[in-house]
């Protein structure tokens, strides 16, 4: 009986080594007095874990990590300190760089992707990671006022191929970025860019049931599509049109940072979503005129809520500044 | 229909004399911050258990499509119930192992249907030999075939094991089972899957 357990012992101690990739014959080595008992059942033991090294689909990571992410949203999540925030940052950089080695390619490949396509989910999910893994608020508004663009763009590939599921769901989404927006930039008190009232990053898992709200009864299908009034904010003689990406890394260091440095960040935020704004919603309206009838309806909506979105952000903006 | 209690379905009780260790200091603190809904340490806990969460699963059903949908559904159910999570009980990884068993068991219990395994997920990375491929298949087919002739707590002793990649300790506090026993169920699983497999020379 003893022995037994004693064999028990190393049979286990030599099992937990080759789940560790040693080989057999390195344990055999270990303990000479049992190889020959060892041998066979370690060979089996080799076998057994080759047959159980079953690796989930790249693309089944990817959605089930962007529906786990949705699922973690809903929670509604507890308030953070200053100091949670940070370890919250660092630990959110190991694990991200995880996901995105491990799916690199699958990431580089969504890029591009439409909603009507099977990466789409991975495109939503590296966007919601990058959000996670930005600290400040004027960033995290670059990136929706990024986003909203690439949303845009999608209304209209999607109007286009005449698919109006599609152009229901991602107005959805652009809207919900023109919140965040909205919500990101809001005025919270002079000099006050990082503290209160930030907003998590939206999320809208790819096939979701979205339910349009009633959209106002039309004549005809070719009725005037709805005329956003856009207030396009004052553009400041320096600041470039779209670089809204690549000096603003410094502001996410701290909550004090120069008030210059700020300001003119801001600014060529509001430049961004102001021509942004004019922009979109004339592509969108340009649009209409040759989209299919089908998804007329659903075009006139996405332009509705773009320009309703739009000027939540830009009338926020201009209260900012004041 | 009454709630099956999955663990006993196996023929395994879970002993007191297993209360007691809880994990180290950091995946204690990263479990409290999970507790607390910390999107990172939620997301962390994931990562760091999918694949071998799936592996279980796909090992023990041999369905890859059904696998995939009881892994996200463990995830779901694992965030819905992480705040009654006590590391006295047992550790993270044992716990959340109870909740893929529990899929596990509710699954086999709706559908008896024979499995079949999907050799075409089962070979792991890098293998660009066809030949190799071909005859790596048929011996995972032969294996999985083997699991299948185990007792229940054997099964799920080597699945535990050797898909989820638990450590001897981690399967006795998920199974209600000392140490001892795991080990001497692991030896006997070991030897008759030897036997089953048609290698002379068990020990």
């Amino acid at each position: 009986m003893k022995r037994m357990r004693e064999f028990d012992d190393i049979l286990n101690k030599c099992i937990d080594r080759v789940l560790k990739g040693e080989s057999v014959e390195a344990c055999l080595a270990a303990f000479p007095e049992h190889a020959a008992e060892l041998e066979p059942l370690l060979r089996t033991a080799v076998d057994t874990r080759k047959a159980a090294a079953i690796l989930p689909r790249q693309e089944f990571r990817q959605r089930t990590g962007y529906e786990f992410q949705a699922a973690i949203r809903n929670m509604k999540p507890n308030k953070s300190g200053f100091f949670r925030r940070q370890l919250r940052w660092v630990t959110a950089v190991s694990v991200v760089v995880v996901v995105l080695l491990a799916g690199s390619g699958t990431v580089a490949a969504s890029a591009n992707s439409m909603p009507d396509q099977s990466l789409y989910g991975v495109k939503l999910f590296t966007e919601e990671v990058r959000l996670v893994l930005t600290s400040s608020e004027l960033e995290k508004a670059e990136l929706y006022t990024k986003y909203t663009d690439t949303r845009v763009n999608e209304i209209i590939k999607m109007a286009d191929k005449g698919d109006v599921e599609q152009v229901v769901k991602t107005t959805e989404r652009m809207n919900n970025n023109l919140k965040a927006i909205a919500k990101l930039i809001q005025p919270v008190g002079e000099g006050d860019i990082a503290a209160e009232g930030v907003p998590e990053p939206l999320l809208v898992a790819p096939g979701t049931a979205v339910t349009p709200t009633p959209t106002p009864a039309q004549g005809n299908t070719t009725a005037k599509a709805p005329t956003a009034t856009l207030k396009t904010a004052p553009v400041p003689a320096t600041a470039p049109a779209r670089a809204v990406t690549s000096n603003n890394s410094k502001l996410a260091v701290t909550a004090k940072a120069d008030v210059t440095t700020k300001a003119n960040a801001q600014a060529r935020l509001n430049t961004t979503v102001s021509n942004q704004a004019v922009k979109n919603t004339q592509d969108l309206q340009e649009t209409l005129k040759t989209a299919p009838d089908s998804v007329k309806q659903a075009l006139e909506k996405a332009i509705e809520v773009a320009g309703k979105g739009y000027e939540e952000a830009l009338k926020n903006t201009a209260q900012k500044k004041k | 229909m009454h709630r099956v209690t999955p663990w006993l379905q196996a023929g395994i009780k879970k002993s007191p004399a297993l209360e007691g260790s809880c994990q180290v200091q950091s995946e204690q603190s990263l479990i409290r911050r999970a507790q607390q809904r910390d999107q990172v340490a939620l997301t962390q806990l994931y990562e760091e258990n999918f694949d071998r969460i799936y592996r279980y699963i796909v090992f023990k059903i041999g369905d890859r499509t059904e696998a995939e949908d009881m892994t996200q559904q463990v995830f779901l159910n694992a965030i819905q119930s992480i705040s009654s999570y006590n590391c006295k009980g047992m550790p993270f990884s044992s716990w959340l192992y109870r909740i893929a068993h529990n899929q596990v068991v509710d699954h086999l219990r709706r559908k008896s249907r024979r499995i079949t395994v999907p050799l075409d997920e089962s070979i792991s990375a890098n293998e660009d030999d066809p030949k190799h491929v071909a005859e790596q298949k048929i011996e995972i087919e032969e294996v999985v075939a083997a699991v299948k002739g185990l007792t229940r707590a054997q099964q799920e002793v080597i699945s535990l094991r050797f898909a989820g990649q638990l450590s001897v300790m981690e399967v006795a506090k998920a199974m209600g089972k000392s140490e001892g026993a795991v080990k001497a169920m692991q030896h006997g699983a070991i030897a008759a899957l030897r036997k089953a497999l048609g290698k002379v020379g068990v020990a």
